[in-house]
């Protein structure tokens, strides 16, 4: 609910405080005059500029006013700060910026093909290897730097994206096997390169081979069936591989092939049932977890030794009202708080739960939205910081139990709440007085956001509970 | 009942950072000041000690800073101890341990307290001398780096343990009263209620000058002085970057360039 008078006396108040952080929190609301104004406040020390020049939740056009005019120092940080747009990367590689500058520039991701293009220039080698290691790079970028033939230039421009079909053969026929490596698992990697792969009697190129998810169904197949358990992980692990290319991969002798082709979730019964007695723990867990294991596989597994596969059982979308009552008596708590996540646990098994001491327990209770107002209020009294901000997290807490942890002696439990829809607004005003500079951020910038006109009110901050 | 905690506002370093003209320190741009962590635990095992003992314990919190050092000791009361006192001049702007602790010490004659808390060490300058030096100006018996203790108000003696070298460590029995340095993780420090912090904005601290305590600046003078601070040059330390071979490669030409093969 948007409203000019509002947000106005918002900001005149954090303007009147001349608190940087709760003007930060505003910022983004805020239209260009009263923007502004709150720069005044934001960046009213060196010691500010520099510590927001460093903050990835720094707005972008903070960022780039601040890098208007930086100095070195700054500098630095904004060019280290994955939040900085490119217009500002673009003003600190005016001038004289030193090496170290432009190596963060050339690596930030969003250094665009322009600014890659020039740094490629660079008469620094630590520049131009982070210019082929920036996933933005252009593949004519990549193929000048190519032709320096250095190893690490090589590898990082093997896996650039904009690679194409020529520069991996030149990569390919020239670079050593890490490069090859990396152009056999490329998408763009020529047809004949991946024939030529196939064959290679190095290991480590038929597994990043086995990656790629260009790769030919036939030769998928045949690399299921290599002899190196590594390879035939990465292929049972490509996305494009489909049941039907199995032959016996539950039958695999390595654990490590089991457990990966235990997590694909279409899976035939009868595999999962072979799966599901498999000797490995990890192999039973990953079943455990799959919403399409019958209801009497999920029974046996619910009386699994491992208690992380009855704790699967028990985060199991699909596990029966029936299972879950019996899994809230486990005798270990990290199976019962499993149980206690679930919204949809009966209630029988949610009564056999709300006596519970154990801090897991508790946690995951504090979070379900069914768990009753007493239970909540309780859990947001608990000893426990980290107990109690489960309560945070939960958006069905009412506001009774909500006001409480406005209150709670833990900063972080504060700032979490002041995004809480059961927060009321005269408590949220109250957190802008707040003694932690986060928290008194958070509540600027839930109010900003419930004020601010239209245009506006999807600023770059996103402070949920 | 009462025990004093002297407390230290220090600075945490940014990641990057630069020095002043006068290369004595960091440019204070470059720092965020908070309360030592180390006093937080001598904080809290105070307060731990007052609160078993009841009605008429009292936790006091000195520092020996300029305004600043204001944030760091309403910390400190806001997590439960009943009064301040701020000792600042001047004359001890450059102040090493030494000076410092010869303040306390007045501190300490004025205060007559059962017990002197101390944090192990600084977080940044960690010269770890303050509290035995107030202890030897006193001519109190003292433990450093105490992990564990078991004292409460009135009694002739305390029982501490202390951590030593090689995992050790020594259990011994000091007379009271004494001045301990406590060291992290003996207890878990308490987090300040919103309603201590309100509180603590209007606790009484006093500001005392070095004339309150009876001394002069000459008294205070440091015996020793920072001359230069810088970040060394780096050694013959290398970061081997490239794949596992050419690291490997790199690593052997390293062995053969230092067995001189």
């Amino acid at each position: 609910m948007a409203s000019r008078d509002e947000i106005r006396a918002l900001i005149d108040r954090l303007l009147d405080a001349r608190d940087p952080y709760a003007a930060l929190g505003a910022y983004p609301f805020a239209d260009e005059p009263a923007r502004r104004a709150l720069e005044a406040v934001i960046l009213a020390t060196p010691r500010l500029r520099l510590t927001f020049a460093a903050a990835p939740y720094a707005p972008a056009d903070l960022l780039e006013r601040i890098s208007i005019d930086a100095n070195a120092a700054t500098c630095l940080r904004l060019a280290k700060n994955l939040a900085t747009p490119p217009s500002a990367l673009a003003r600190l590689l005016t001038g004289d910026a030193s090496d170290r500058i432009r190596r963060y520039a050339a690596a930030h991701p969003r250094a665009n093909a322009a600014m890659l293009s020039a740094l490629a220039g660079s008469p620094s080698i630590e520049v131009r290897r982070a210019v082929a290691g920036n996933p933005n790079a252009p593949c004519d970028v990549l193929a000048r730097l190519v032709a320096e033939g250095d190893g690490l230039i090589d590898r990082n421009a093997a896996v650039g994206p904009f690679a194409d079909t020529g520069l991996l053969q030149t990569l390919w026929d020239t670079g050593e096997r890490h490069v090859c490596a990396e152009v056999a698992a490329h998408p763009n990697c020529p047809g004949a390169v991946l024939e030529q792969a196939e064959a290679m009697a190095d290991a480590l190129i038929r597994r990043k081979l086995a990656s790629n998810p260009a790769l030919r169904s036939a030769a998928l197949i045949r690399l299921l069936a290599d002899d190196d358990e590594r390879v035939r992980a990465a292929a049972v692990r490509n996305p494009t591989v489909s049941g039907e290319f199995f032959d016996d991969p539950e039958g695999d002798p390595s654990p490590k092939v089991r457990r990966i082709f235990a997590r694909r979730e279409r899976l035939a019964a009868e595999v999962m049932a072979r799966l599901a007695a498999d000797l490995d723990g990890w192999v039973r867990r990953w079943i455990a977890r799959n919403p399409a294991v019958p209801e009497d596989l999920l029974a046996r597994l619910a009386a699994d030794a491992v208690m992380e596969v009855r704790r699967s059982t028990a985060r199991n979308p699909a596990c029966p009202a029936s299972l879950l009552t019996v899994l809230a008596g486990d005798p270990v708590a990290w199976v019962r708080a499993g149980v206690a996540l679930r919204e949809d646990a009966p209630e029988a098994a949610l009564e056999l739960l709300h006596d519970a001491r154990d801090p897991d327990v508790l946690s995951a209770l504090g979070r379900n939205q069914r768990t009753p107002a007493s239970t909540l209020e309780a859990i947001a009294r608990h000893p426990d910081k980290d107990v109690r901000r489960a309560v945070a997290f939960n958006r069905a807490a009412p506001p009774t139990v909500v006001a409480l942890l406005a209150e709670d002696p833990y900063p972080l439990n504060r700032v979490i709440i002041a995004g809480h829809p059961s927060l009321g607004l005269a408590q949220v005003e109250g957190l802008l007085d707040d003694p932690e500079p986060q928290v008194r951020f958070a509540a600027a910038a839930r109010l900003a956001r419930l004020w601010a006109p239209p245009d506006l009110a999807s600023g770059s901050f996103d402070i949920k509970p | 009942m009462k025990i004093l905690v002297p407390v230290k506002q220090v600075s945490v370093l940014d990641d990057e950072f630069e020095m002043r003209d006068d290369g004595r320190d960091v440019d204070e741009d470059f720092f965020e000041k908070d309360l030592n962590e180390f006093d937080h635990f001598a904080v809290e095992e105070a307060l731990l000690i007052k609160e078993a003992a009841g009605d008429g314990a009292e936790v006091v919190i000195v520092t020996v800073g300029d305004d600043d050092a204001d944030d760091a000791l309403r910390t400190a009361l806001a997590k439960g101890a009943e009064r301040g006192i701020r000792v600042w001049d001047d004359a001890l702007a450059d102040a090493d341990s030494i000076a410092i602790a010869k303040v306390l010490a007045k501190v300490v004659e004025r205060e007559a307290p059962d017990m002197v808390f101390t944090g192990a060490q600084s977080a940044d300058f960690g010269h770890a001398t303050t509290g035995m030096a107030l202890a030897g100006l006193l001519g109190w018996p003292h433990a450093a780096v105490v992990s564990k203790l078991d004292y409460a108000f009135g009694a002739e003696t305390a029982t501490l343990h202390r951590e030593l070298e090689g995992g050790l460590e020594e259990i011994m029995t000091v007379k009271c009263p004494a001045v301990l340095s406590i060291q992290l993780g003996i207890n878990q420090p308490r987090y300040a209620s919103l309603r201590g912090i309100r509180q603590a904005r209007q606790k009484p601290v006093d500001e005392l000058e070095l004339g309150d305590l009876g001394l002069a600046a000459a008294d205070v003078a440091s015996a020793s002085r920072v001359r230069r601070m810088y970040a060394p040059e780096k050694g013959q330390a290398e970061i081997i970057e490239g794949s596992a071979a050419e690291q490997a490669a790199r690593l052997a030409e390293i062995v053969k360039e230092l067995r001189g093969i």
